[in-house]
């Protein structure tokens, strides 16, 4: 019985193991596993990009909303604006779009509006400086003064702000695409 | 120019020249503005000169641009609030050298009031 026993096991040893369905019904098995788990892996990869860039679009469209506001509150500029009034409105919105183009100054396409967007926002606060009233300011001066010296900046400060806007949407649409 | 633009300009010219030599009382109301308060028996006028700039136009297209000064002078009458002229170089870019020279005027003019002033003081 031993004997016998020993024999078939050496007779199954001496045949090469790649003639065994055994072998092949295994290798098939390993490389589809193989296939699907690379094949998940790319998969989890793009929906991770996806979702990424889908946060990044949601982030750009509340920032584009953000900044339409400005934009109209800046069109809005009232003809009598005394100088308290306009140096808030100034502080105001210039804490705002630095706040708001903070993360994408240094983003290849938006680096040279931001920068030019900034540069407006010094002028208009220069401009501002040149009205600033020398003792009070209830001097009887006429009332169109102070929007006569920054209603060109601040339509300035708006029109980079709506190419600002503009290059937001232009991103949104190339991700969504 | 017609003859009542030119009647206009030779008098902003006469506004200049006088301003220039201290003739003028021109206040300094902050860094940009002038102000001369003219009253007699019947009338009380406001007049004031204003300097301003126009940010360069810039854009994505259009990188580099010039910073240009644009003026105001306006007249207001003080009895009843009615600005009684008002004249912008941005509007009417054909008075831009009068406004620039009555605005030149006004600063050297202040100059020359302040010096007199001075020598007052000194009793020169």
């Amino acid at each position: 019985m031993n004997e016998k026993y020993i024999e078939n096991i050496i007779s199954v040893m001496e045949q090469p193991f790649y003639t065994t369905p055994e072998f092949w019904i295994a290798s098939i098995i390993g490389i589809a596993s193989v296939y699907f788990s690379v094949k998940a892996f790319k998969e989890a990869r793009e929906a991770k990009k996806a979702a990424f860039e889908a946060g990044k679009t949601v982030k750009i469209q509340t920032i584009t909303i953000e900044l339409t506001e400005i934009a109209q509150r800046l069109d809005k500029l009232d003809f009598e604006l005394n100088f308290s009034e306009a140096r808030d409105l100034l502080n105001e919105v210039s804490r705002r779009i630095r706040r708001l183009i903070a993360p994408f100054q240094d983003t290849d396409y938006l680096s040279q509006p931001c920068a030019t967007l900034k540069e407006a926002l010094e002028q208009a606060k220069a401009a501002l400086n040149e009205v600033r009233p020398q003792d009070s300011e209830d001097q009887e001066l006429p009332p169109n003064t102070i929007y006569f010296a920054t209603q060109g900046h601040f339509s300035n400060i708006s029109s980079l702000v709506a190419e600002i806007m503009g290059l937001f949407e232009k991103r949104t649409i190339e991700v969504t695409e | 120019m017609d003859n009542e633009t030119n009647e206009l300009m030779d008098y902003l010219y006469k506004i200049s020249h006088k301003s220039l030599h201290g003739d003028i009382p021109w206040n300094q109301q902050n860094p940009s503005t002038f102000q001369w308060i003219q009253s007699s028996d019947n009338d009380h006028f406001q007049v004031t000169i204003q300097k301003a700039a126009t940010p360069p136009l810039r854009g994505l297209l259009i990188l580099e641009a010039k910073e240009q000064s644009i003026y105001l002078f306006q007249v207001q009458d003080k009895s009843n609030k009615q600005t009684v002229i008002s004249l912008s170089s941005k509007e009417r870019p054909e008075v831009y050298p009068a406004l620039s020279e009555i605005f030149h005027g006004a600063e050297k003019g202040m100059d020359v009031r302040a010096g007199n002033v001075l020598k007052r003081l000194l009793g020169e």
